[in-house]
C-alpha cells in the first residue's frame, strides 16, 4: 500500500533533484527545468498532505503555486532570451561580466 | 457549507494601501500606452504617498475585525504599519534618485516605475502577512518585479547577468521557502503563524521550519547563502541596487522576525544555535570579503551582508532572552541602515558620471572631495555611519543592537561583533581616504567595464559585443541631478537625527522612533 | 454498475488496432526507396537539417499563451462552486479577469502580437 510516507519521500527525492541540477547544471534551460521540478515536488507534497489529513486547503495552494510557477517560468524565458541576444549562449558558466 | 464573505468595511482599510500603489502602477502602465513623454515619476510618487497616508490613517486604530474578516492572512498591526512606511519612504527615495539616473528616467519608461511600485506591493503584503501562504504570495510579488529592474538595462551584459543570477537564485530561495510551508502546513495542519505557534513540535515541523529559514536567509543575504548578493548588486542598474540593499531588506527581515516572534521562536524548536551562527559566519563574512573589494558597489554589497549579520545578532537575541527588545532595534536599525544606504548609492550613481564605469573607488574618485566637497562630505557621513561611529544613525542603531545581545547574555557574539565593526570601519575609511587624501586624477574618459569584457569575449557573439561596446554609454543627465540631490539631502538629515540623542530624550522626538518600533513589536504577540 | 462496462471495452481496443496493422502487414505493397526514410515536411522536398534553432519570436508567443492559459486554472474551481459564491464570487472573477484583460491590453498595445 503506497501511503503518505511514500509520497512524501518521492516528492523529497524529486526536490532534492531539482535542487542539485540547479546547483550543477550549466545549460540555463535545464536548470530552468530544475527549478520548475523543485516547484513541482512541492506541488506533490500539498497534494499528498491534503489527501492525507482530508484538508482541501493543499488543493488550493496547488493552484496558487501552479500560477505562481507560470508567472516564475514568463519572468525567466523572459530574461534568457534577453540574455541570449547579447551573449548568443545560455550557458551559466559563461556569466562572468562582474568581480573586478 | 454556505460560505460567508464578510467584508467588513474594516477590510477596505486594510487593503487600501495595497490596492493603491498596486492600482498606480496597472494606471501608469495603461496610460503610457496612449500617451507619450510623460514624467511618470509623478503619478508613481504620488501612488506611494497616498499609500503611506493611508497607512498612517490607521496609525491609532486597534486590531479590529478586519483582521477576523480576512482568516488572519494579513494582520494590520503596528508592526506591519511601522515597515509598510519604512518600505514605502524606501520606495519613493529609490524613485526619486533613478530620476537622475539617465538610463532608467527617460520619460518612455513607464516600465520602471510600475515594476517598483509592484515589487512595493508584494512588500507590503510580505511584511503583513499573518499566514504562510500570503507570505508565499508577498514574497513572489516583491520578487518577480525585482528580477526584471536587474535586467531593465537591456543592453548591458552586466544587467542582464545580474537579472540571471537573482532570478536562479531567488528562484531557487523562493522553491525552498515553498517546500518549508508545505511542510509546516503538514505537521500544524494550517498555514497561520498563530496556529503554527501552538502546534506540537514534530521533527516534519523542525524540518520545514529549517526550510523557511534558509528561505528567509537567501532573501536577505546573509551567509552562507549570500553568494548572489555581490554579483547582483553590482550589474543592478544603481537605483535598482539601492531599491533592493534597503526596501527588499526591510521587507524580508521584517517577515522573517515576525515569523520567528509568532510562530517559531519556542524552546521545542532549537534556533538560538543557529542564529547564533548565522549571525556570526555572516558578520565575519561579510566585513572580511569587503576588505578586499575595488568596487565600490561590490563593497556595499559585502558591507550589506555584513548588516545582515549585525541584525542577525538582534534576532539571536530575541530567541536567547525571550524578550522582544532585540526585534524593536532591529527593526531600528533597519530604518537606520535604509537612509545610510540610500544616501550612500545615491552619491556613488552621482560620483559615478556614467552609469556602470568609473566605480572603482581608489582608482576613479581619488581627490574627488576637492572637485565635489559637499557630496564628498556627504559620502563620508554615510561611510562613518556605515561603520557605526558617531554621532550617526549607524552608531545609535549599533549600540542599542549590542546592548540588547548583552542583556540576552550573548556576550562571546557582541565580542565579535564589535570586532567585526573595527574591521568594517577600516575598508569604509579607504573610501574616505581615497576621496580626500589621494591626488586628483587626471581626467579621462572612464572604459566601460562591460564594453571591455565585451572585446574579450571572442566566439560567435563578437558581433553583438561589438555593438554593445559602441552604444554610448547611458548618462547621467544633469537636468534631473537635483532629485538625487534632494535624496541625499534627506538621508544627510535623517541619518545626522537617528543618531543624535538616543533615547535619552535629547533631540525631541528621538526617542519616539525607538518607541514606536518597541510598540510594533509589541503588537506581534 | 459504473465502470463495468469499460472493462468489456478493454479486450475490443485492444483487438482492434492489432487487426489492423495485421491486415495492413498482409496485404500493403512493400518498397524500399530512400525517399522513405525522410522526414516529412508537408509532402515538400527537406532542406537542411531537423535541428535547427527556431526564431526567437516562437519563445515570446509561447511565454505569453503560458501565462494565459495557466491563469485560467482559476476558473475551473471557481466555476464549480459559481453558484454558490454569488455576486461576490462573480465579482471578484470578473476583477481577475479584468487584471488579466489588462495584460492583453498592453501586450498587444506594445507589438507583441506582431508576427514581423
Amino acid at each position: 500500500m503506497v501511503g503518505l510516507h511514500e509520497y512524501l519521500i518521492l516528492s523529497g527525492v524529486l526536490f532534492v533533484i531539482g535542487a542539485v541540477g540547479v546547483l550543477t547544471r550549466s545549460n540555463g534551460l535545464i536548470l530552468f527545468m530544475s527549478l520548475e521540478l523543485m516547484l513541482n515536488a512541492v506541488n506533490l507534497t500539498f497534494v499528498a498532505l491534503a489527501r492525507y489529513t482530508g484538508q482541501l486547503e493543499g488543493h488550493v495552494f496547488v493552484f496558487l503555486v501552479t500560477a505562481v510557477a507560470a508567472a516564475e517560468a514568463a519572468i525567466g524565458l523572459a530574461i534568457f532570451v534577453s540574455l541570449f541576444r547579447l551573449h548568443r549562449s545560455i550557458n551559466v558558466d559563461q556569466m562572468n561580466a562582474m568581480g573586478d | 457549507m454556505s460560505y460567508q464573505f464578510a467584508w467588513h468595511p474594516q477590510v477596505w482599510t486594510l487593503l487600501a494601501p495595497m490596492m493603491v500603489t498596486c492600482g498606480a502602477a496597472l494606471f501608469i502602465l495603461m496610460a503610457e500606452l496612449f500617451v507619450k513623454n510623460v514624467a511618470w515619476k509623478w503619478p508613481a510618487l504620488f501612488g506611494l504617498a497616498a499609500a503611506t497616508a493611508l497607512v498612517l490613517a490607521r496609525w491609532n486604530t486597534p486590531l479590529a475585525q478586519a483582521e477576523e474578516a480576512l482568516w488572519g492572512a494579513l494582520r494590520a498591526d503596528r508592526f506591519t504599519l511601522f515597515l509598510q512606511v519604512a518600505i514605502l519612504l524606501a520606495a519613493a527615495l529609490s524613485i526619486l534618485s533613478a530620476h537622475s539616473y539617465g538610463a532608467l528616467s527617460s520619460t518612455r519608461r513607464g516600465e520602471f516605475y510600475v515594476l517598483v511600485l509592484l515589487a512595493t506591493t508584494g512588500m507590503m503584503v510580505l511584511v503583513s502577512a499573518g499566514d504562510l501562504i500570503t507570505m508565499f504570495l508577498g514574497l513572489e510579488l516583491l520578487s518577480f518585479p525585482t528580477y526584471v529592474l536587474c535586467g531593465f538595462l537591456r543592453r548591458q551584459i552586466k544587467s542582464n547577468e545580474s537579472a540571471l543570477k537573482y532570478f536562479v537564485l531567488g528562484s531557487f530561495a523562493s522553491s525552498i521557502f515553498l517546500y518549508g510551508v508545505a511542510l509546516v502546513w503538514g505537521a500544524a495542519g494550517s498555514t497561520r503563524l498563530v496556529d503554527i505557534g501552538a502546534a506540537a513540535p514534530t521533527p516534519l515541523l523542525l524540518l520545514g521550519t529549517l526550510l523557511l529559514v534558509i528561505g528567509f536567509l537567501f532573501k536577505v543575504g546573509a551567509a552562507p547563502f549570500h553568494m548572489w548578493v555581490p554579483d547582483v548588486y553590482e550589474g543592478a542598474p544603481t537605483p535598482v541596487t539601492m531599491f533592493m540593499a534597503t526596501a527588499v531588506k526591510l521587507a524580508a527581515f521584517g517577515a522573517f522576525t515576525r515569523a520567528l516572534i509568532v510562530a517559531f521562536l519556542r524552546d521545542s524548536l532549537p534556533l538560538e544555535g543557529i542564529l547564533w551562527w548565522l549571525a556570526c559566519v555572516t558578520m565575519i563574512v561579510g566585513n572580511l570579503s569587503a576588505l578586499t573589494q575595488v568596487n565600490i558597489k561590490r563593497l556595499l554589497a559585502f558591507s550589506s551582508v555584513a548588516h545582515a549579520g549585525y541584525m542577525l545578532l538582534g534576532l539571536t537575541a530575541v530567541a536567547a532572552s525571550g524578550s522582544t527588545d532585540g526585534a524593536a532595534a532591529v527593526l531600528y536599525y533597519l530604518l537606520a541602515y535604509t537612509f545610510m544606504n540610500i544616501g550612500a548609492f545615491t552619491v556613488v550613481m552621482l560620483l559615478g558620471r556614467r552609469a556602470e564605469g568609473g566605480l572603482l573607488f581608489e582608482r576613479d574618485w581619488s581627490g574627488i572631495a576637492r572637485k565635489h566637497p559637499i557630496l564628498g562630505l556627504a559620502m563620508a557621513l554615510f561611510m562613518i555611519a556605515l561603520g557605526g561611529l558617531p554621532p550617526t544613525a549607524g552608531f545609535f542603531g549599533k549600540y542599542s543592537l549590542f546592548r540588547t545581545a548583552i542583556d540576552a547574555g550573548l556576550v562571546s557574539l557582541v565580542v565579535i561583533a564589535v570586532l567585526n565593526t573595527l574591521v568594517s570601519v577600516y575598508y569604509y575609511l579607504r573610501v574616505i581616504v581615497a576621496m580626500y587624501m589621494r591626488p586628483e586624477r587626471e581626467p579621462s574618459v572612464p572604459v566601460l567595464e562591460s564594453a571591455g569584457r565585451a572585446h574579450a569575449f571572442d566566439g560567435p557573439g563578437a558581433m553583438a559585443a561589438e555593438e554593445i561596446a559602441s552604444a554610448p554609454p547611458p548618462r547621467l543627465s544633469e537636468r534631473g541631478a537635483w532629485a538625487a540631490r534632494v535624496v541625499v539631502l534627506i538621508c544627510v538629515i535623517a541619518t545626522l537625527w537617528l543618531g543624535m540623542g538616543p533615547s535619552r530624550g535629547a533631540v525631541p522626538g528621538m526617542s519616539r522612533i525607538m518607541q514606536w518600533a518597541e510598540d510594533a513589536v509589541a503588537s506581534l504577540r | 454498475m459504473g465502470f463495468a462496462p469499460l472493462i468489456w471495452l478493454l479486450p475490443l481496443a485492444i483487438a482492434v488496432p492489432i487487426l489492423l496493422l495485421g491486415v495492413q502487414r498482409l496485404l500493403a505493397p512493400k518498397a524500399q526507396e530512400a525517399d522513405k526514410g525522410d522526414p516529412y515536411e508537408c509532402g515538400a522536398p527537406p532542406i537542411g537539417s531537423a535541428h535547427q534553432r527556431l526564431p526567437i519570436k516562437f519563445y515570446l508567443v509561447a511565454v505569453l499563451f503560458l501565462l494565459f492559459d495557466i491563469e485560467v486554472v482559476f476558473l475551473f474551481p471557481w466555476s464549480v462552486v459559481f453558484g454558490r459564491l454569488g455576486w461576490i464570487g462573480l465579482t471578484q472573477m470578473l476583477v481577475f479577469l479584468g487584471l488579466l484583460e489588462l495584460a492583453l491590453v498592453y501586450v498587444w498595445r506594445k507589438g507583441a502580437l506582431e508576427w514581423d
